[in-house]
Parts: C-alpha cells; structure tokens; sequence
C-alpha cells in the first residue's frame, strides 16, 4: 500500500474521517488516540481525546472518550464504514508522574468497555507507562507507526 | 431438541403449558415498559435542553435581524439626512448578530472536532483596538470607558487571530454587559517570554466563589428562565474555554460579588506551520523510519 500523499495534523479534541486515504499524525501524552478501519470499505479515522467522559459542563467537544467514540463512528457510518467490518487500534494513555488521577488509565479503560460494548475488536494497543508517543495512521491501509517521545509531554 | 427452533414452535411449546406463556408476556412486558419509561424520560429532559436553547437562540437571531428589517425599511422611506444614523444602527445590530452566529458556528465546529489552526502573525495593539472599536455603540449606551493599558506594537505575535478575536470579544461583551451604567472596563496585555497574556476586568455585578464553575457550563446563566435579566444563550465561556484549549492556552478568573470579574486569558505563541507545531511540541523530529513499531 502507497503511502497516501495528503497529510492531517490532528490537534487534540480532534476527529479526522475522510474517504480519501491520508497519513494522519498527532501526539499522545495522557491522551488516547483510537484507528478505526473498517477492513472491507478500506476506509479508516482517528480520534484524540483528553479525558474520558463528558461531565456535562462546557461544550461537549470530542474532549471526552466517549463523545469523542460516538462521533468516530458517526462519521464513519457516514461515509459508508459499518461497526461489523471494523477493527481497532488504541494508542496513548500514558501517566503522568505528577498526576494521581491516573487520567491516562482511565482514558483507556473507557475505551475498551466502549468497543466491547460496540463488537468492535482492539486489533493492537500500546498504551500505559509514563512515556508520550506519536503515531502517524495511514487512514486508506490502518497501519500505524508509533515511537516513543524522548521525554515526558503533558 | 433440535438448535433451531422457529418462533411458531416456540409459541406452541409455550402454548402447551398453561399459563406459561402469560407469565412470560407479562415479564417481558414489564420489562419493556420500564425500559420505555427510562428511555421515555430521557427523552423529556434533552427535550428540555433543546427547547431552552431553541428559544435562547430564537431571541439572540430573530431580534437583530426583525431590527434590521425594519430598519432598512426605514431607510428606504426617510430623508437623506436621517441616513447615516440609521445605517449605523444596521451596522450595530448585524455586528451583535455576526458575533452571536461565530459563537454558535464555531461552537458546532469545537463540537465536531473540526476545529483547525490557522497561524499567522498578528498585531495584538490592532487586535485589542478594533475589538473595542466594534462595540462602540454598546459602550455608548452604559457610558462605559474602556481602558487598554499594555503595549505589543509592532510584534507579529503568531496565532490563529480568528480565535483569538472571538475569545477577546466574547469577553469584552460579557464585562459590558455585567458592567453598572458608567463604570469602566479595563484591557490590559503583554507577550513575555512567548505568552500572550491578557486581561479583561469589569467593575460590575461579579461572581460569587461557588457559582465560577457554573459560568462555564453550555447554555448555563446563573441568572435564568423568566427572571433572565441579561440576553445571551450562554455559549461564550464554554466556547471560549474550549478555543483556548485549542491554543494550548489558559484561562483564569478573579472575581468576587458586586466587586467585578477579570477573565485572564494566557496563550503561548504557536510555530507558523502544521509541521513545526509538531516539533515544537516534542522538542525533537518526527521522523519515522524502520526501527519504528509497526500496529
């Protein structure tokens, strides 16, 4: 598979859904980014979101995991993806040292009782530990690339 | 017993057992109607939500544009003199609609995750002034002075201007419109050290300790329902709160009752492109090649 020629910087609390294969890249402390790709329309998105659920304040942005999920899927449906052909890969939710809220954990744990909940199968995950990373997804072949950060980012 | 069994050799099978198959509908019944009752009464409450901010809304878009009818109306029909003080007016009431329809478009747009960052070099002395300049009127009418103090002149501080202008003047409107009649709002700001910090201080109602969460929340107003005492929908701090994040900024708030609020805003200079944001972020490239793991 090519690597496709468009490019996506995703900001945090962003969504990325797009028919046209594109290379999407974003950068992941606490936060957790899930691939969706759906195997047969080879077609795939990402999310990046911050903490895990809404609490009802402030606008409800893909901030949250969970409102962040629906929306993947959302868009996903929109443009032809179904749950059945999808599979997943979930990347992020590092913990910071200076945090006792274990916001990263959580954030992946949110995830996979949602997917569970959705049928949809977490394929690859690298999550945890105290250490940042950045994935490059390749929205048109669900491939991801990740490395490790150098150091620890918020 | 064979694994499949049609629905018609399930009834019979039932129907062979009296008083079975009631029992069953009965439960299931019941089941279904708790289910409906819950769904039911979720219904009502985002049916609620929905109808407070149709209305909200409805007041903050049909008000400025039934003005402008009429007021264009009157245009057409008075003397040349009178012109220029009506077509001001126009130009009042399509700016107060213009704002209220950024702050719901770019409220969708958050709310999307479509938001994206256009960076570009900007004047902050220039940003501040024509800010204040489009609430002219508004100052005019509650006599209120708004005092700048600070200086950024002639430094092309680079961010997405759009966001920043809607979170400066989302502010600036809230201090005038919880400022007394002749009270004064005071601007002040400076970019140290890579941060743009800004500062929007008003002299009016204030906010107690417990109720400064609260003003973040969508569509919330400490003040509402019949006893509304001030226009807006609510959207401006939730959205304002949310453009920061976007901008890898803060936003803080000193307040007290009858004391008057200063909403801080603190944003970092962003890197002019897509790609140095990434480097800026991590301090080191981001380059892929074999050594790499593969998902």
């Amino acid at each position: 598979m090519n690597t496709p020629q468009d490019k996506y910087y995703l900001l945090p609390s962003g969504i990325f859904v797009d028919k046209k294969p594109h290379v999407v890249d974003t950068v992941l402390g606490s936060c957790v980014a899930v691939c969706l790709f759906d195997e047969r329309m080879k077609i795939g998105g990402i999310n990046h979101y911050m903490l895990p659920f809404w609490n009802g304040q402030g606008l409800a942005s893909p901030k949250y995991g969970n409102i962040a999920m629906d929306k993947l899927l959302e868009k996903l449906e929109l443009i032809g993806a179904h749950k059945k052909h999808m599979i997943a890969k979930v990347f992020g939710g590092a913990n910071q040292m200076q945090s006792s809220l274990n916001v990263g954990e959580r954030n992946v744990l949110m995830v996979r009782d949602y997917l569970k909940n959705c049928g949809i199968p977490i394929v690859a995950e690298n999550v945890g530990g105290e250490i940042g990373r950045k994935i490059r997804f390749n929205s048109g072949s669900g491939q991801v690339l990740m490395k490790f950060l150098q150091k620890v980012i918020v | 017993m064979s694994g499949n069994i049609t629905d018609q050799e399930l009834i019979k099978e039932l129907e062979s057992r009296p008083g079975l198959l009631a029992k069953y509908i009965d439960q299931r019944e019941q089941s279904l109607r708790e289910e409906l009752l819950a769904v039911n009464k979720k219904l009502v409450i985002s049916e609620q939500i929905k109808t407070d901010f149709l209305s909200n809304i409805r007041n903050e878009i049909i008000n400025p544009v039934t003005a402008l009818l009429e007021l264009s109306q009157a245009l057409a029909d008075v003397d040349e003199s009178a012109n220029s003080k009506i077509a001001g007016l126009i130009f009042e009431e399509s700016s107060k609609l213009n704002f209220q329809m950024r702050n719901i478009l770019s409220s969708a747009e958050m709310e999307a995750g479509e938001a994206e960052l256009t960076i570009s070099g900007v004047d902050i002395d220039n940003l501040v002034q024509s800010t204040i300049k489009g609430f002219g009127k508004q100052l005019q009418k509650k006599q209120l002075e708004v005092e700048t103090l600070g200086s950024a002149s002639g430094i092309a501080f680079k961010t997405d201007v759009d966001k920043v202008q809607l979170i400066l003047t989302n502010l600036l409107s809230n201090a005038i419109q919880f400022s007394y009649v002749g009270n004064k709002v005071e601007i002040s700001y400076f970019i140290e050290e890579g941060q743009l910090h800004l500062s929007v201080k008003d002299y009016g109602i204030g906010i107690t300790q417990i109720d400064q969460e609260e003003v973040f929340s969508r569509f919330t107003q400490l003040n509402r329902g019949t006893t509304k005492a001030y226009p807006g929908h609510g959207l401006g701090l939730s959205l304002t709160r949310a453009l920061l994040e976007v901008l890898d900024g803060q936003l803080t708030l000193e307040s007290a009752p009858e004391k008057g609020s200063t909403f801080g805003i603190h944003i970092p200079e962003a890197e002019l492109d897509e790609d140095s944001l990434i480097y800026s972020a991590v301090g080191n490239e981001f380059l892929f090649g074999d050594s790499d793991e593969v998902f």
